[in-house]
């Protein structure tokens, strides 16, 4: 307890001396004060907003002015009748005055950013280990296996392993770590909304499982057939599928009888959540947040998904679709947490399996590219900022990887991972058993939370 | 003795010779001798008077005498002095002598006797030697008989009065008496008791007419007192004095007798015993006399007493209360005497009978034992009538002791009529009535067993069966029969192939309602010999969309050879827009249950959905049903034939050319910096034919030195791909500045070549495209390319394999399987026949085979649901829409997230086993596999599906069975005995048997033994 009081009062400090650094925001002074004893005590959450596909993030966030270029070097690339026009763009301010626009369909997000509760880290991919565009190219550098393909990418980004296949992912081995903190825990500290993925896979841990509703088994009564079921799912068949697909089963049956238990008391969220993927998705998770005494956890990781972001063509017109989505679910989300007084306690981040070339292709979309901008939520952010290294929006240029605007990672994952893992409660010495490649770069902690 | 014989010399008179001869004087011989009689007549004598010196002379006192001689005065003074002839016995006739020898003193004389009739007397003369005597001659002593004549007749008149008396013994008494005598005056009397002239001590004395009775009562009593003429002894009087003993009176008080109880009151005709206590100071005599109402001892009208036992009377007497006495018998004045009141016994009540059940309903051959309870009699025996006829026959059944057996044939009426008689009383009886009823049926064993599915003839063997005995299905449905016997009747069946592989008989009889036999459940099996179960379950369920009933009894009949061939004829399923669902691809959802669940080409539908795996255009973006229809099409019509042919007709194919953004994929526009889109070209290398890494010919990825993957191609020939897969637009006109048509979904790609690249090309392999060819040939030249590409084949085949057969195929499987697909290039059906008639694949068809711990895949949900409905035989109606349970499920029928399809070939369990189809399994998708069984199995998917367990039915009667009919239509006939022990249990449990089924159905789809394909 010393500990997290110690931590949340400096991380209020903090927080109060980016104000005055960043030109006053006056909403989220007084928004502290009234959250102050509203704190949960001991408990964190980190939420992976996955957007499947490979989000465009050139047009999620496009340099305004800022001293690396402005916006012509994006309208160079994509200016003819496919990107996105400056004025549209909305505007928000780095803590170093760089002016950046993001997409006009976030609209919901810049208050957020304006409050101090969104950052944007900058240009983070999968590594092996730092390399430059240069050495990409001329394959002086080991570099992620698979890049460019969906799924390589999205196990990497999950994994935080890059050239070989990994069990587990990220999210799950901080479970592992964590796992004291949840000593009371009814359910596994990660819970998915998306079905399985690798990002909660730990390694001595599982995750629980949910979708948009609470689920009902149907036609259980307690009685002989579900004593059946259950004996059968005790059964050793012998045959190693049977075996998990017994396990998962009874993970379910576990996981959904501890959840409808746990949400079936206190009020309703106030907070209204768009009825999209997402929205619902993080609904759940603001549910989950909000019954996080009767669940009986201290630290949860919470996986949610959004798809449709594989835009090789009609990318105007998606993004257009999918941006409000993304904007308005986070935005609802954040409101949740604000009314649950877990704002503080909260930290929602965006990963993508990469990032699309700038240069457009003759479909009106882009391709596969790499590194990619990211957004984290939260109130513990240190600042809103760009955090990371922006990179040059050239073709060819000093980040590009394959002469079509494939951005070289100039932040790796395992950076920007061991980052919220720490906030979150890693100690560094276990840093490495989470991000195995962590070490290879200079820089543990990026420090945007 | 000598003085007491002296004493009572008797004087008796016969009056008749008396008169004859009273004063004949007598003259006794000396030696007189029996043989000196002449005559036997008696003479009486008359002995002479003690002391006289005179011969006697009989009356001569009486002559000079006024009454009776003082007969005091000469006895025991003289002793009579004769000496008669000792031991003389004499019959003496008128006038014979007699004489006495009285020379011999002491010498008793006997006298004559009174033989020949006459009263005895006898005479016994003493001879004393008395000085006293001396004087008298003891010689001869004539006793002259008097011959001096009789007194006429009534000149001696004697009275005596009265004639009779009763005289307490020791008291005295004095008759009146007068003689008269006008023919001599003499009026002396004699006067005798009991003969004893004067009386004697024992007789009683009697003198001058008093009378002093002796101290006993004689011998002789009464006694006759006896007076006669001393002149004429005939003149007499007589008179009798009956001698009682004096009454002695006991002192008051000296007996006490008391008697209890002194009331009583009880029935007629019991017995009762009375107390008596008798107290006797006087003579301790305590001898007492009952009596009842005064009779001694009682009698039958008032009862019998004895010794106080009272036995009352049967009816009460007129007497009554009854007067019972009891008295001292020493003094009868000392009584005690109790009542008794009776009550009439009730009248025995009459003997009644209950007999149980007065009214039973049997069926022929049963029994009813009766009971009976009677009262008032202990006699409980029964004689029986069964329709009048006693005990019965065999026609109405009979009777032995209470039990009554029914008849074995049915009598007319169907009622037999029952009447027990007591034979305690026979007027009492009881009717039963007997409802007979026809035998509940049995049926015990099938000929044939198993049942070959089709039309045939079987015989039935049990019990019960008659004339009117119906069988029946597990429908209900009546078989046409014939009765051969009660033990035997033959039905005529019509089976069609199920996969429960049982069918149950039950057989009804009539009246008054239907009776049923248990059912029987006998196993059936296909005809044909080609293929076991096993092996076809198994095909069927590698090859098709799971094994139903008459697909599995085709292959048993056909084979496998002939099954492959009409899998090869049957026509492709194919798919069509519906307007009805214009805006999702509902229609084709719809038309892909249709096929899977009615369409002949099973093989192929599977081997299409399996290329739609890793083939894959999504619904996700290709949304509606003009615009998906072409590319499920394809893959149909493509399935069983060259891989080129399928990859060639996909990449022109409008969907694919949407979905991956083929379409008016244009070369580089320099003036827009646009290049062409890499989207198809990274997909169709990655996914649809060579994959991202170098793969063994055995499908395993191969590693550098340093253990890494390598990859098959650089980033740098995807765009030299894309250039490949430009110049492309849809099918109609295209406009001829742009060259790009609407959209249009009819027909297939067509080049536009003024939009293609037409620069040379490095692909795949370093395969150079040389500059200047055609759209056309440049696709077919880069399908040719992959499709040869040695990753091509285990690629492919891996994924085949995967799908149909399991998820971690052995490297030599694969390798076995590429082999084939690189000899053939690429022809799907021989590559899917490998695929199935592998021995990996077939090694299971072997019943005692065990699977390997890492064999088997999950049945993806699509699967999983149509081959549970296929299993069950269940019949969504048309419009039903299958992937609203399958997306829940983590499967949404043609709309795979991302072209990376359902799941990924390469997903691994949490053990780190490969196994694709999990991925779709989270954990709401696995609780979502359990409701949709549930639904499946309890409302028929939503009240759409009707899933049929009438089969069922009978079977759950026999858990056991019904537990081999569930392994047999999800299992293949096989289950581990654990898993069934858990269906069987269930199966013998739950409320009613229609959810015992449903709930072990349940188990058997939900347990991921069926779950798991293996």
């Amino acid at each position: 307890m010393n500990y997290i009081s110690r931590r949340t009062l400096l991380q209020m400090g903090l927080g109060t001396l980016g104000y005055f650094s960043t030109g006053g925001r006056l909403g989220r002074i007084g928004r502290l004060a009234a959250q102050a004893t509203s704190t949960a005590p001991d408990y964190k959450a980190l939420v992976c907003v996955f957007l499947a596909g490979g989000n465009d993030a050139n047009n999620l966030i496009v340099p305004l002015q800022t001293l690396l270029q402005t916006y012509s070097s994006y309208a160079a690339v994509r200016g003819t009748g496919f990107g996105v026009d400056s004025s549209q763009l909305l505007p928000i301010v780095t803590r170093n005055g760089d002016q950046y626009g993001l997409h006009p369909q976030l609209a919901p997000l810049v208050p957020l950013y304006n409050q101090g509760d969104l950052a944007v880290v900058a240009n983070v991919g999968t590594l092996f280990q730092p390399c430059t565009a240069a050495q990409v190219i001329t394959g002086s550098v080991l570099v992620p296996s698979n890049l460019y393909s969906h799924s390589d990418q999205q196990s990497q980004w999950q994994s935080a392993q890059t050239r070989t296949p990994s069990a587990s992912g990220w999210g799950g081995r901080v479970a592992d770590l964590l796992q004291s903190s949840n000593s009371t825990a009814t359910v596994p500290a990660g819970i998915s909304l998306a079905g399985n993925n690798l990002f909660l896979s730990g390694i001595n841990t599982s995750s629980g499982q949910m979708g948009s509703a609470i689920l009902t088994v149907d036609g259980a009564d307690g009685s002989f057939r579900d004593a059946g079921q259950k004996k059968l799912l005790s059964l050793s068949s012998g045959l190693s599928l049977i075996q998990s697909a017994n396990l998962t089963a009874k993970q379910a049956i576990t996981f959904n009888t501890a959840v409808t238990s746990a949400l079936s008391t206190g009020a309703s969220l106030t907070t209204v959540f768009p009825s999209t993927v997402l929205g619902n998705q993080l609904f759940q998770v603001a549910q989950l947040i909000k019954a996080r005494a009767a669940l009986g956890v201290n630290r949860q990781i919470f996986y949610v998904n959004m798809g449709g972001f594989d835009l090789h063509s009609f990318q105007t017109a998606n993004e257009a679709v999918n941006f409000p989505q993304l904007a308005q679910a986070l935005a609802a989300f954040y409101n949740a947490m604000v009314e649950l007084g877990t704002l503080n306690n909260v930290v929602a981040f965006t990963e993508s399996e990469f990032g699309r070339t700038l240069q457009p292709n003759t479909t009106g979309g882009t391709d596969h590219a790499w590194g990619s901008h990211h957004l984290v939520l939260g109130g513990s952010l240190k600042a809103a900022d760009v955090y990371g290294t922006f990179p040059r929006l050239l073709l060819r240029g000093p980040n590009d990887a394959n002469g079509r605007g494939a951005w070289v990672p100039t932040t790796s994952l395992d950076q920007y991972g061991a980052t919220l893992a720490s906030w979150f409660g890693v100690p560094d010495a276990s840093m490495n058993t989470v991000f195995p490649n962590l070490p290879k770069f200079s820089v543990r902690n990026l420090g945007f939370v | 003795m000598k003085f007491s014989m002296s004493r009572i010399v008797a004087w008796t008179v016969f009056l008749g010779l008396s008169q004859l001869f009273a004063s004949a004087p007598v003259s006794i011989p000396s030696n007189l001798t029996r043989s000196s009689v002449a005559s036997s007549s008696q003479i009486p004598f008359v002995v002479p008077y003690p002391g006289s010196t005179q011969t006697p002379m009989p009356g001569a006192d009486a002559a000079s005498g006024q009454g009776s001689p003082d007969m005091d005065a000469g006895i025991g003074d003289v002793p009579f002095p004769l000496a008669p002839d000792s031991n003389a016995d004499v019959d003496l006739a008128p006038g014979d002598s007699i004489g006495f020898d009285l020379s011999s003193p002491g010498d008793p004389v006997s006298g004559v006797d009174g033989t020949d009739g006459l009263i005895p007397f006898s005479v016994q003369a003493l001879l004393l030697p008395s000085p006293s005597l001396a004087g008298i001659n003891p010689a001869l002593i004539l006793i002259p008989i008097n011959g001096t004549p009789l007194p006429p007749p009534r000149s001696i008149t004697l009275s005596l009065s009265p004639t009779n008396a009763s005289v307490k013994t020791g008291d005295a008494f004095h008759f009146i008496w007068g003689i008269t005598n006008s023919f001599n005056g003499i009026t002396g009397t004699q006067w005798s008791a009991n003969g004893v002239v004067e009386g004697d001590a024992t007789n009683g004395l009697i003198h001058y007419g008093n009378y002093n009775a002796p101290t006993n009562i004689p011998a002789i009593n009464p006694v006759m007192i006896t007076v006669s003429s001393t002149v004429d002894p005939t003149v007499k009087a007589t008179a009798w004095i009956t001698l009682t003993n004096p009454i002695l009176v006991p002192p008051p008080g000296s007996i006490t007798l008391s008697i209890s109880p002194k009331n009583v009151s009880f029935l007629t005709g019991t017995a009762f015993h009375f107390n008596s206590v008798l107290t006797n100071t006087f003579n301790g005599i305590t001898d007492v006399e009952w009596s009842v109402n005064g009779v001694v001892d009682g009698d039958e009208t008032n009862g019998l007493i004895h010794f106080g036992n009272y036995n009352a009377p049967t009816d009460i007497p007129p007497n009554h209360p009854i007067k019972i006495t009891v008295a001292s018998t020493v003094d009868p004045t000392v009584t005690a005497t109790a009542w008794v009141t009776l009550t009439n016994l009730p009248p025995p009540p009459p003997v009644t009978m209950t007999l149980s059940p007065t009214n039973s309903t049997i069926k022929l051959g049963d029994s009813v034992q009766y009971s009976r309870v009677l009262s008032n009699t202990a006699n409980w025996g029964l004689t029986w009538t069964v329709n009048g006829i006693p005990g019965g026959n065999s026609s109405v059944g009979t009777m032995v002791g209470n039990l009554y057996t029914a008849p074995l044939v049915m009598p007319a009426g169907q009622v037999v009529t029952l009447v027990a008689t007591s034979q305690a009383d026979p007027t009492v009886r009881v009717t039963a009535k007997v409802n007979l009823q026809f035998p509940i049926p049995d049926i015990d064993s099938s000929n044939p067993n198993p049942i070959p599915f089709g039309r045939r003839n079987v015989t039935l063997t049990g019990t019960g069966f008659v004339p009117q005995t119906i069988v029946r299905d597990y429908l209900g449905t009546a078989l046409p029969s014939t009765w051969l016997s009660p033990t035997q009747i033959v039905v005529t069946v019509d089976l069609p192939p199920t996969l429960t592989r049982f069918t149950s008989f039950q057989a009804a009889n009539p009246n008054p309602y239907l009776t049923l036999s248990s059912w029987l459940n006998v196993p059936t099996i296909s005809d044909g010999t080609n293929m076991t179960f096993l092996a076809a379950a198994r095909l069927l369920e590698q090859a098709t969309w799971g094994p139903d009933a008459t697909n599995t009894h085709n292959l048993q009949k056909v084979g496998f050879g002939t099954w492959w061939n009409q899998q090869l004829a049957a026509p492709p399923s194919t798919y069509f827009d519906d307007t009805n669902f214009p805006y999702d691809l509902t229609a084709l959802q719809i038309q892909f249950v249709s096929n899977a669940l009615t369409a002949t080409d099973q093989l192929r539908q599977r081997v299409a959905f399996a290329l739609s795996g890793f083939i894959v255009v999504s619904g996700v973006k290709v949304g509606t049903g003009d615009k998906f229809a072409p590319y499920i099409n394809i893959l149909s019509r493509d399935a069983l034939g060259s891989y080129s042919k399928l990859l060639t007709d996909i990449a022109l194919c409008p969907s694919m050319a949407m979905y991956l953004d083929m379409a008016d994929n244009d070369k580089a526009n320099p003036a827009l910096g646009s290049v062409p889109n890499e989207n198809f070209a990274r997909e169709l290398l990655q996914l649809f034919s060579v994959g991202p890494v170098v793969l063994k010919p055995n499908g395993t990825i191969r590693y550098d030195s340093k253990g890494v993957q390598i990859p098959l191609y650089g980033p740098e020939v995807i765009p030299q791909m894309a250039k490949v897969f430009t110049g492309w637009t849809y099918p109609g006109i295209p406009d001829p500045v742009t060259g790009h048509s609407p959209k249009n979904f009819n027909g297939v790609m067509q080049a536009v070549d003024q939009n293609h690249d037409t620069n040379s090309k490095t692909i795949l392999g370093g395969v150079v495209l040389p500059a200047g060819k055609t759209a056309r040939q440049d696709l077919d030249a880069t399908i040719t390319t992959l499709v040869n590409h040695p990753n091509c084949a285990p690629y492919v085949t891996f994924r085949l394999i995967q799908h149909l057969i399991t998820a971690n195929p052995s490297p030599a499987y694969v390798q076995r399987v590429a082999t084939v697909f690189t000899q053939t290039k690429g022809d799907l059906s021989a590559v899917v026949l490998a695929i199935l008639t592998d021995t990996e694949a077939r090694q299971g068809d072997n019943p005692l085979y065990v699977p390997s711990t890492n064999s088997g895949h999950l049945s993806e949900p699509v699967l999983f649901s149509l081959a549970s409905l296929r299993a069950l035989g269940a019949q969504p109606p048309p419009g039903w829409v299958l992937s609203r349970f399958t997306a829940n499920m983590g499967q949404k029928l043609f709309y795979p997230v991302s072209v990376f399809g359902y799941y990924s070939p390469y997903y691994r369990t949490e053990t780190g086993l490969i196994s694709p189809e999990f991925q779709t399994l989270s954990q709401p998708g696995s609780l979502y596999r359990l409701n949709f069984v549930n639904s499946l199995v309890n409302n028929g998917l939503n009240g759409y599906a009707l899933t049929p367990f009438n089969n069922y039915i009978p079977l759950a009667y026999d858990p056991v069975t019904a537990t081999q009919a569930i392994a047999n239509q999800f299992f293949h006939g096989q289950l581990p005995s654990d898993i069934s022990a858990v269906i069987q249990n269930t199966l013998a449990v739950g409320p009613t048997l229609s959810a015992s089924i449903r709930n072990s159905v349940y188990l058997a789809l939900t347990s991921n033994y069926y779950q798991i394909l293996h």
